[in-house]
């Protein structure tokens, strides 16, 4: 969008005051079928997701308003709610793609219909200049790229202004999806290099207000702490137009206020639903909930091998066998979790990630291990838990401690406000047992053990350390799914850690909406972010 | 007269070494927090590298008399750094922010002396009748609930059921854009922009909230009027004027609540502070944008310059606040000499 013609929008809304064909007495629901309101608990911080400091929830301005080169398909889960399809990779600014012999290199041939909001074409200039500054600018969005083998400016190579290059240091299969997350997107260079400066060469601070993209959405407002509007991209030519004209999102803090909104049908959904009322929308029926489980994400019980007595892994068992898993999944989330407990079978069947762990509550084999290990009347530990997450993990740990208190471990509760949790949970690795969970953005269990099992990685705060874990999962990282030896080493993994359990599975957690019934077409993403393109209204 | 000058003049004075130590401890005790907002800002996947970076960006990784020194120098340039967890200039943060706190403090406020002063002298007019045990009971009430309480209350039964009451998502529902900004006050701004309409839309999104507040702030109020007004009432002037036959509405106003009126200023302006404190939950519960929940955020996030940006602007409200309160009576009551 020109900077005129956003003008002219604003001048036009502060003129007619904003929306006024809503009728005054403003419900949602039966207002206009364009307009959709929905409410959120966060605030954004910045409209750029490179940028330092960008929050979680701002990620979601991003998979709106920008292309990247692929994007992910959709499915539709028994239930009826909708979900990514994480094993579908479809084009979105790249026409097609392909690999070259030895898979060391992709060139992407971009659609010429693709256009950026001030009509000039994408080119794959536009594509490397954002892609060497999501390597550059440093934080999450270069870790990211890191994880599919992107981590130098050199990778990325102009064939021509419609086809691009990315050249590998060796072939991965992670490459293809982590083009797919919201950190590739596909910037105007132009106007970012007309708005850059000698101390900012990136555009950060441009960027970080004014949007310059492709995408099926424009921001048209930010009223920093209070809302933000999309406006749909009239001119979106490469996938069919959002149904959508203007999603108005209104950050609410309150979640008993944002529920009072939605059954007061003042607004049309509600974003990030907290179990409990997820079950009592289910239970009155007015109000539809649409989710699905967390790709690759797993809550679960941090034992830290590096403090006594974790490090024994009959310990370590005992514990698994005090939990009262059954009591977690129905009380502390009101039955919205899938099960990671009571398998069968110690060896796993097939490599679906994350699947349920052999455990299961038995308080008298959980006696019979401890007094193997040598803790007959058991000891005494502090189980730490993150304020800022104290929905789930308050009542998760209150019920853990009364599992231990069976065998004999009395367990003192530490609750750690959210601004210190990842310094000591995940950056010191300092806490003896701890609630935790991590959901991987790509979708395949190596990449998974990859951040929680690898020795030294953020998300192992165990500090487990496996020789055998640590080759497996180098060796599995990149390899394709279909390579005969994937399944048996997947296995072989999932077998160790299981035995070893440095990270005691809880439950897999969902992703829940919920809205009006006229709402169709939310989908349920790993990003766990609003995608407003597929919503229809009716 | 001349005295009563030299004697503000003194006050102001007097307010310099309070300024300057509220900019060392708003630094230092944000500083105490817990918590590394270059780990917390670093974002989800961040590795040692990273962290580093942000730290560096930060300018964390100076020594803290180094730190200290740069806030210092921002400062004078008027420069409060930037709030991390907004993306914004604090600066800008708050000046948008406060005038929304401010205006609901300053209704709440009005409602809270509404009813809080008649409900004061009644009960000192009769002092152990039903009215005097009302009063008592309501003081009680309005202490004891919890303003998050107040405020879910009445959006259950005035929003939830009722459907009276607009629905509480700050200060203007959807369908509004805000007055053009003059002073930050949105039904300032719009009846200077001559908008009945928009006037209306805030007016109706502060009701609710003023009262929650108005209900918080009523008790010490009403309390301050009553045994003031008690006070007064049982003192030597006020039973020679009823000796010499005044009218009893005389009395009660001319006399004795004028005089009364000195403790219940006083009174007021820590009501007044402490409802800008008690704004955060209030704020939380409408989705107000004001400086409370600005703050609480920067404070969950170790947003180092919001959090002194916020201290900083709420210590010298309360300096200004003290400081119009105490030159307020300077001229109004002759006994008062600062000097003691």
């Amino acid at each position: 969008m020109q900077r005129r013609d956003f003008m002219k929008i604003a001048g036009a809304a502060s003129i007619l005051p904003f929306l006024r064909y809503l009728p005054t007495q403003a419900n949602a629901a039966t207002g206009s079928n364009d307009v959709l309101v929905v409410v959120s608990g966060n605030n954004i911080n910045s409209l750029d997701l490179h940028r330092k400091g960008t929050n979680r929830p701002s990620y979601q301005v991003t998979v709106n308003i920008y292309d990247r080169l692929v994007k992910f398909g959709v499915k539709t889960l028994p239930d009826g709610s909708m979900s990514y399809d994480s094993t579908k990779i479809e084009p979105e600014v790249a026409q097609s793609w392909e690999f070259s012999d030895d898979k060391k290199s992709i060139t992407f041939k971009l659609n010429p219909k693709a256009k950026f909001w001030d009509g000039t074409p994408v080119t794959a200039h536009d594509v490397k200049w954002s892609f060497d500054r999501a390597v550059t600018l440093g934080g999450f969005p270069t870790v990211q790229m890191k994880a599919g083998s992107m981590s130098d400016p050199k990778q990325f190579v102009v064939v021509d202004d419609i086809t691009f290059r990315i050249d590998l240091p060796f072939p991965s299969k992670l490459t293809l999806p982590d083009l797919a997350v919201p950190i590739p997107f596909i910037i105007n260079s132009k106007v970012a290099k007309a708005n850059a400066t000698a101390n900012d060469p990136w555009a950060t601070e441009y960027l970080h207000k004014t949007p310059a993209g492709s995408g099926p959405y424009k921001i048209l407002r930010w009223d920093p702490g209070q809302q933000f509007v999309y406006q749909r991209n009239e001119d979106y030519a490469i996938a069919p137009k959002p149904a959508i004209k203007r999603v108005i999102v209104r950050e609410v803090p309150s979640a008993s206020t944002r529920r009072a909104l939605l059954e007061r049908k003042d607004a049309d959904l509600y974003t990030n639903v907290p179990p409990k009322d997820v079950k009592e929308f289910k239970e009155e029926g007015k109000i539809k909930v649409s989710g699905a489980p967390i790709d690759n994400c797993i809550h679960v019980l941090g034992l830290n091998v590096k403090y006594k007595p974790f490090d024994n892994k009959k310990v370590r068992q005992a514990i698994a066998y005090a939990i009262p898993y059954e009591e977690i999944l129905s009380s502390a989330a009101y039955g919205r979790g899938k099960p990671m407990f009571g398998a069968s079978n110690k060896t796993p069947s097939n490599i679906v990630w994350p699947q349920p762990s052999p455990y299961n509550t038995n308080i008298e084999k959980a006696k019979k291990l401890l007094e193997e290990a040598g803790f007959k009347d058991g000891f005494e530990t502090t189980l730490s838990y993150n304020l800022g997450l104290a929905s789930w993990q308050e009542p998760t740990a209150l019920l853990i401690q009364e599992g231990l208190k069976k065998i004999g471990i009395k367990a003192k509760l530490d609750k750690i406000p959210g601004a210190n949790w990842r310094t000591a949970a995940l950056v010191e690795k300092r806490l003896p047992m701890h609630l935790e969970n991590f959901g991987g953005w790509l979708n395949y269990p190596d990449y998974y053990f990859f951040w929680a099992y690898k020795y030294g990685h953020l998300f192992n705060s165990s500090n487990y350390k496996n020789e055998k874990i640590e080759k497996l999962t180098d060796e599995t990282l990149h390899m394709e799914i279909d390579n005969p030896k994937y399944e048996n080493m997947i296995k072989e993994m999932i077998e160790i850690v299981y035995d070893d359990v440095p990270r005691i599975p809880l439950y897999q957690p969902y992703l829940d909406a919920a809205m009006q019934k006229n709402i169709n077409g939310y989908v349920s993403w790993f990003h766990r972010q609003l995608d407003c393109t597929t919503i229809t209204k009716s | 007269m001349k005295n009563k000058v030299t004697q503000i003049l003194n006050r102001l004075f007097q307010s310099i070494p309070s300024i300057i130590g509220i900019v060392i401890i708003s630094f230092l005790l944000t500083r105490a927090l817990p918590g590394d907002p270059a780990v917390y800002f670093a974002g989800a996947m961040a590795d040692k590298e990273s962290i580093e970076q942000v730290r560096i960006s930060l300018g964390l990784d100076k020594g803290i008399v180094e730190q200290f020194f740069i806030y210092v120098q921002n400062l004078s340039h008027g420069n409060l750094g930037m709030s991390l967890n907004t993306g914004l200039p604090v600066l800008k943060e708050l000046t948008t922010r406060l005038p929304a706190s401010l205006e609901l403090t300053f209704l709440g406020l009005s409602f809270a002396l509404i009813i809080a002063i008649p409900l004061g002298i009644l009960s000192a007019t009769k002092p152990g009748t039903w009215i005097d045990h009302l009063t008592r009971v309501l003081v009680t009430m309005g202490v004891s609930l919890p303003t998050f309480f107040t405020g879910l209350f009445l959006i259950y039964i005035f929003y939830y059921l009722l459907g009276i009451a607009p629905s509480p998502i700050g200060r203007l529902e959807i369908m509004y854009l805000s007055p053009p900004h003059v002073t930050g006050f949105y039904t300032i701004d719009s009846l200077l922009a001559n908008d009945m309409e928009t006037f209306w839309a805030s007016v109706r999104q502060l009701m609710l909230p003023a009262i929650t507040l108005g209900i918080f702030a009523l008790a010490p109020i009403a309390r301050m009027t009553r045994s003031s007004m008690l006070n007064a009432l049982s003192s030597d002037f006020i039973r020679t004027a009823r000796a010499n036959g005044l009218p009893r509405s005389k009395i009660l106003i001319t006399y004795a609540l004028r005089n009364s009126l000195l403790s219940i200023l006083t009174t007021l302006g820590m009501v007044f502070s402490f409802l800008l404190g008690a704004n955060v939950l209030v704020e939380k519960v409408f989705s107000w944008p004001g400086i409370g929940s600005f703050a609480i955020e920067a404070l969950v996030a170790s947003d180092y310059a919001a959090v002194q940006g916020f201290v900083l602007t709420m210590a010298l409200l309360f300096v200004v606040v003290n400081l119009t309160i105490d030159i307020i009576l300077t001229l109004i009551d002759p006994r008062v000499s600062i000097d003691n």
